[in-house]
């Protein structure tokens, strides 16, 4: 019992000091992502992250542990993790295939986190740089999900939210 | 903010308008014009370009054969145009090789390929049998030689983690005679290091690499002493106080080069998060001791470029101790190339000419030196789905160099 706490306590905090993928979502590699996406129909949700990066510890700890969103999130997304550092391949959706380095130098991914939602093709629908809170989350999603990227932008679409 | 912008332009730009280096025209190594063949001029160290007597070898991976492959074209000093691609991996798909000259016209490639690194002898005329170099899981191979000693590194897989680990070797004929492999950090990693650069010089080699057991990325450094193996490592990349002490561990640094004039001076290059809103700038740091310490680090880009992410850093020396660094950001619309050299008083302005700035993407520069203080340099070239790898020289005025102690 105490050895299942102990690894347990230092699951958690390797979690929290190295800001990888939130504990409890299946966050899975780009290739293998929109390979199911496209399998499922679902868009992705992609978490550019980056080791030891303190907006991505925070979104972890502060906004992904919430139940509600977790729940909403493996149900409407695919989810994908990449280190934006990192020399770890993914093949892009027209055959590239490029380390999560390079695919943030493409996206010009500066600064961690930032969010990405794209279509099962791998096209974007939405950019969302920095922390999120929860609310932040389930309004991209109601505007990814119910389709109002088709024509709105997101901030016309979060000035009048329906 | 538009006039302010132009006002900012011509004043930090006079002094560049001022400078009399001079720019070859620009040569095609490779090129495509096919939808999905992508070329990347990608290596650990940044070493896509070498030279050795009057030859110059480039090295890139493509997929124009189906799958990503590792290739090195050739060109006589003063050709005007490289030979054909020729492949260097036997094993695909391939990825990230990295050249170096040796003394005869001849060069070493390294390069990944099925979850191991690999090497071999390449010249004009022939290419050497190929050298599994690690049996264990490995990546991200460089390659350095200082007259005939040859330097191999690679991060290779031990237990959870990666760790550097690095050889010699002896060049016979077309064959490489590789020493033990030995990690240059003896202890067993706790988190990955990656990355590798190797800079040789008088019989001395520093190795950087980036380490992830603090927590986050830090950029180390290594020294070994003539037939010694490697000290305890020292950070390199400086950092600013923690912005929090409940988040994260610390900001990011990647993608160290180094390089040597062959005396004692080493340039250090790499990409640096620690102003983090703006993305990653470059900073460099110089070796006056042939790698033993580094100086204070310095941003390099100029404070037009600094509130742009640069990417693809690379730094070269002269063999009197000059430092030029080149990267690509946006700060014009689009990646161009920019490179800055070492001034008096830190580094220069930011230039990009003509070659290396215009209309679509002129990114990842891979530079070095010839004995002769000329520059030579590839990039690639992106634009209406054409991609192409491009060379020239450049010949920079040695009075704009600050002095070399």
């Amino acid at each position: 019992m105490l050895r299942a706490i102990f690894f347990t306590a230092l699951l958690l905090c390797s979690s929290l000091l190295w800001a990888e993928p939130p504990k409890g979502y299946p966050f899975v590699s780009f290739d293998v992502g929109i390979a199911e996406a496209q399998k499922s129909h679902k868009n992705m949700f992609v978490y550019f992250g980056r080791f030891g990066c303190g907006y991505c510890d925070k979104v972890n700890r502060e906004t992904f542990v919430d139940d509600t969103l977790r729940k909403l999130y493996i149900q409407h997304y695919v989810l994908v993790y990449v280190d934006a550092e990192s020399g770890d391949r993914l093949t892009l959706p027209d055959g590239e295939r490029l380390s999560g380095m390079e695919l943030g130098a493409q996206l010009n991914v500066f600064s961690t986190p930032v969010f990405l939602y794209m279509n099962p093709e791998g096209k974007l629908i939405l950019r969302a740089p920095g922390y999120k809170s929860v609310k932040d989350f389930k309004d991209f999603d109601r505007y990814v999900q119910g389709g109002y990227y088709r024509h709105q932008s997101i901030n016309e679409f979060l000035k009048n939210p329906s | 903010m538009k006039f302010l912008r132009i006002y900012l332009t011509l004043l930090v730009g006079m002094p560049t308008l001022a400078c009399a280096w001079t720019y070859s025209p620009v040569i095609t190594v490779s090129e495509s014009n096919q939808a999905r063949t992508f070329i990347h001029l990608e290596s650990s160290g940044n070493r896509s370009i070498a030279i050795s007597k009057q030859w110059i070898a480039v090295t890139w991976e493509d997929n124009h054969s189906g799958r990503p492959g590792a290739y090195v074209a050739f060109k006589a000093q003063h050709a005007t145009k490289f030979s054909h691609a020729v492949r260097v991996s036997e094993t695909e798909p391939a990825y990230e090789p990295a050249v170096t000259g040796l003394p005869n016209g001849r060069f070493v490639v390294v390069w990944e390929a099925a979850d191991k690194v690999w090497a071999r002898v390449v010249s004009p005329q022939h290419l050497g049998p190929v050298h599994q170099l690690a049996n264990a899981t490995a990546r991200e191979a460089t390659v350095t030689a200082a007259g005939a000693q040859v330097w191999l590194a690679w991060s290779e897989k031990t237990g959870a983690h990666y760790h550097i680990v690095a050889t010699t070797a002896r060049v016979q004929g077309e064959q490489l005679q590789l020493a033990k492999v030995k990690p240059v950090d003896p202890a067993p990693p706790k988190q990955d290091q990656l990355y590798p650069s190797v800079a040789v010089s008088r019989d001395e080699t520093t190795i950087g690499w980036e380490d992830r057991r603090y927590g986050h990325t830090r950029i180390v450094t290594a020294h070994a002493a003539k037939g010694k193996w490697f000290s305890a490592l020292r950070p390199l990349n400086q950092l600013k106080g923690r912005r929090s002490m409940t988040y994260g561990k610390g900001t990011g640094a990647m993608r160290v080069v180094l390089a040597s004039d062959g005396r004692h001076r080493i340039v250090s290059s790499w990409l640096d998060k620690r102003d983090f809103a703006e993305g990653y700038d470059v900073y460099a740091a110089i070796s006056e001791d042939n790698g033993k310490t580094f100086g204070h680090n310095n941003k390099v880009e100029d404070m037009l470029g600094a509130n742009q992410a640069q990417w693809h850093a690379v730094s070269a020396m002269d063999s009197q101790g000059h430092a030029v660094v080149a990267w690509d950001d946006q700060r014009d619309g689009s990646p161009d190339i920019w490179l800055s050299w070492q001034i008096a008083a830190g580094w220069s302005d930011d230039d990009s000419p003509d070659p290396m700035h215009g209309n679509g993407s002129q990114s990842h520069p891979s530079m070095v030196f010839d004995q002769q203080g000329r520059l030579h340099l590839v990039f690639l070239d992106r634009a209406n789905n054409k991609s192409a790898i491009r060379y020239l020289v450049v010949t920079p005025t040695a009075s704009d160099f600050g002095s070399v102690q």
